[in-house]
């Protein structure tokens, strides 16, 4: 399954893992520098998805284990104040430091032993735009070189010194009074010449952007138009200038591909979200805001490292009608048992779309959720998505997955010695309103193109959230086998969790869900372990570290996020009744 | 519209017949005298033009129905199928922003005429015609 040259490296991370558990050493010494975030010592939790190239949010530690996990007790938190949307974040762990992403913008670095704080990074940001923004909110940072890299709510890239907390440099990249849209995802540190970060904003009438920026600081090296600016072939899928406004962007972090010299990443859905052209909706001539397949929004690309131009792409949801932007989901780099090198995507359209990652050949496209009808499905021999739903204009049509997607931006894992892939699947539906032009009149939604900075949103339909038919609305946590979607085992969860998943070497899998509870599970057989309850649901990233040779799993906690409200407004009033947002995050250890 | 007038009557008891909009940082530095109940108030062609103002700048937050359900983002905006402060501070509020509440200010987007003909066109989104209730 593995490449010789992963497989070994593993085997030495094991090594030092046990090395490290056994010995109680002081902190690995290794920092943050570019070999140190490409490789990763086991001791730290190094980006985003743990790694910059596999994006497989697995430990390598084994201190903690099936057998001994039910002694694993708190040993500290930590609140950072404030309630705004909760906290999304991944936190990263470089030598015994903590770095948390707090919304909007700011970074806490804490003794990741003790939980004391060490210091604060508070940017001053610009409260003309973050008061108003959607997406005043930090999903994720990078570390490289010493520097810790925030994309701020306004638009702004900035670094901070990773031992003072100072500013190191500041750069705006977007111009966030004009477009609305800032950055909320983590950026990619790909090595000491190269820092990859996308933009928010498919619902804006922009050209959404990734940023290829120098990391020393902060210039722009290339820029890629996710909505096909200077590119024949994608500019031929959108109806005249209807591109200049079309949004996509690219908000959560890309797994590098080094050996291909890439990125893979995924872009935002087209603007405005939803069109009223029907089934017409892929044909550039039809009538319509955006009429054609809208390259390359809602869709995986592959990007140069070196220039940012496309080398291959794949349209998840082409001429979205429903918000299914690609932007969700890790890119999981692997090799089958066949070696054929790998990357696996899950998209908010509910499947998992796996491809040769030299080409982008789709090598098997399945669902990953039981309720779909926006499709059929893939064809891999025609390569085209078959049987589509187009919401008939001015009916409410029955759509799953629901907006928010068959799956959300709460990653999945991949744990190579079960080889299994671990992910929550979203089980519901909407009922879509799709409005049309009648008489001049869109009874829904905005009538001509909304430019005004922060009026930017343009719908062209409505809805309402809604249970798949015959069954409740639920979450599925499925382990499988990546490359042919067989299903080794799967839970049910009534209240679909939204925490990402953390595995482990010693066997495990955690969650946490909107109920409240951390759970360690059996990586084999999807059994509960070890439960405890964190008092409130979770939307971010569940990590584990060693400190002074001690493995930790540490979490974040607090209700929030838009899919959070979505969940306690939409679908489950009465058993997330009374629930407020909040901010919290929790160490583990052994006794 | 008996009840719009009750509450604006309720209203001025409180902050007086008229009073000045004060523009958000940064905007034109003028000042405009606005009268405290919607002059528009069941005017056909204001309706209409409330409608399509509404869709553009107000829709995204409050939602096709005014009951501050967002088409995307949940439970974000208030619910403006009534004028809970009045009609003066309705206009107040439309002009100079909430940040607290993450309203914007549209007072140097939007003229007083355009915050009356949307006032006129919520006045019909009210449930079972008791709007100002």
């Amino acid at each position: 399954m593995l490449s010789s040259s992963r497989a070994s490296f593993l085997t030495w991370c094991s090594a030092a893992a046990v090395a490290a558990s056994m010995t109680a050493t002081s902190p690995a010494t290794a920092g943050s520098s570019a070999a140190e975030i490409r490789n990763c010592t086991p001791e730290n939790w190094c980006a985003y998805h743990r790694t910059v190239d596999t994006a497989w949010r697995h430990s390598p530690l084994r201190q903690i284990t099936r057998e001994n996990v039910r002694n694993l007790r708190p040993v500290w938190l930590f609140q950072p104040g404030g309630e705004y949307q909760g906290m999304h974040s991944t936190p990263l762990v470089v030598d015994g430091a903590m770095y948390v992403p707090v919304n909007p913008s700011n970074v806490h670095k804490i003794d990741a032993a003790t939980g004391k704080r060490i210091w604060a990074f508070a940017p001053e940001l610009d409260q003309a735009i973050t008061s108003r923004s959607f997406f005043a909110h930090t999903r994720g940072i990078a570390i490289g070189d010493g520097r810790v890299y925030v994309g701020t709510a306004d638009g702004r890239l900035m670094a901070v010194d990773e031992k003072s907390g100072q500013l190191m440099w500041d750069k705006r990249l977007v111009n966030s009074a004009k477009d609305t849209a800032g950055f909320s995802g983590a950026g990619t540190f790909v090595s000491s010449d190269l820092l990859v970060i996308g933009q928010n904003g498919g619902e804006y009438p922009i050209e959404g952007r990734v940023f290829g920026v120098n990391p020393k600081d902060g210039t722009v090296k290339w820029t890629f138009y996710t909505t096909g600016r200077d590119d024949p072939e994608a500019l031929a899928t959108w109806k005249g200038d209807s591109w200049k406004y079309g949004g996509g962007g690219s908000w959560q972090p890309g797994t590098i591909d080094y050996a291909n010299n890439q990125i893979l990443l995924g872009t935002g859905n087209p603007n405005p979200d939803y069109d009223y052209c029907g089934d017409k909706c892929r044909d550039p001539k039809a009538d319509g805001h955006r009429p054609g397949d809208n390259l390359y929004t809602s869709s995986t690309v592959a990007l140069d490292l070196t220039t940012g131009k496309v080398k291959w792409h794949f349209q998840e949801a082409p001429a979205d009608a429903y918000d299914y932007d690609a932007s969700v989901g890790e890119y999981v780099l692997f090799s089958d048992s066949e070696g054929r090198e790998l990357v696996l995507h899950p998209g908010k359209n509910g499947f998992n779309h796996v491809h040769e990652r030299k080409t982008g050949k789709p090598v098997n496209v399945y669902p990953d959720m039981k309720n779909f009808n926006w499709t059929s499905g893939f064809n891999l021999r025609t390569g085209e998505w078959e049987n589509r739903l187009w919401p008939k204009a001015g009916e409410k049509t029955l759509v799953c997955p629901a907006i928010d997607g068959g799956h959300s931006w709460n990653a999945g894992a991949y744990n190579p010695d079960t080889k299994l892939f671990y992910r929550i699947a979203n089980e519901w539906c909407m009922n879509l309103i799709s409005k049309p032009k009648v008489g001049g009149k869109v009874l829904v939604g905005s009538e001509e193109r909304t430019t005004e900075p922060f009026a930017q949103t343009f719908f062209a339909a409505d809805w309402e959230g809604t249970n798949p038919p015959g069954d409740r609305v639920h979450g599925r946590l499925t382990a499988r086998d990546p490359v042919t979607g067989k299903i080794k085992w799967e839970r049910r969860y009534d209240i679909i969790p939204h925490s990402a998943l953390l595995s482990t070497a010693g066997g495990l899998v955690f969650i946490a869900t909107y109920e409240g509870n951390l759970q360690a599970l059996d990586a084999e057989t999807g059994g509960v372990l070890w439960e405890f309850s964190l008092g409130s649901g979770s939307n971010g990233g569940i990590v584990s570290y060693a400190a002074n040779g001690k493995q930790y799993v540490a979490v974040v906690s607090g209700h929030g996020s838009y899919v959070g409200r979505a969940l306690a407004e939409g679908y489950y009033k009465d058993e997330l009744k009374g629930y407020k947002e909040g901010r919290l995050v929790v160490a583990f250890a052994l006794d | 519209m008996r009840l719009l007038v009750h509450v604006a009557a309720a209203t001025l008891g409180t902050i007086g017949w008229s009073c000045v909009l004060h523009p958000p940082p940064g905007a034109a530095q003028t000042t405009t005298k606005v009268i405290s109940s919607n002059p528009l108030s069941n005017t056909p062609e204001a309706i209409a033009a409330g409608e399509r103002l509404y869709a553009k700048f107000c829709l995204q937050c409050h939602g096709a129905n005014g009951d501050g359900m967002s088409p995307r983002w949940g439970r974000v905006g208030a619910d403006l199928r009534k004028y809970w402060r009045g009609y003066t501070e309705f206009v107040n509020i439309v002009a100079a922003g909430r940040p607290e509440k993450r309203m914007p200010p549209w007072g140097a987007v939007l003229s007083a005429d355009q915050i009356n003909e949307i006032g006129a066109y919520l006045e019909t989104l009210a449930p079972d015609g008791k709007w100002g209730d």
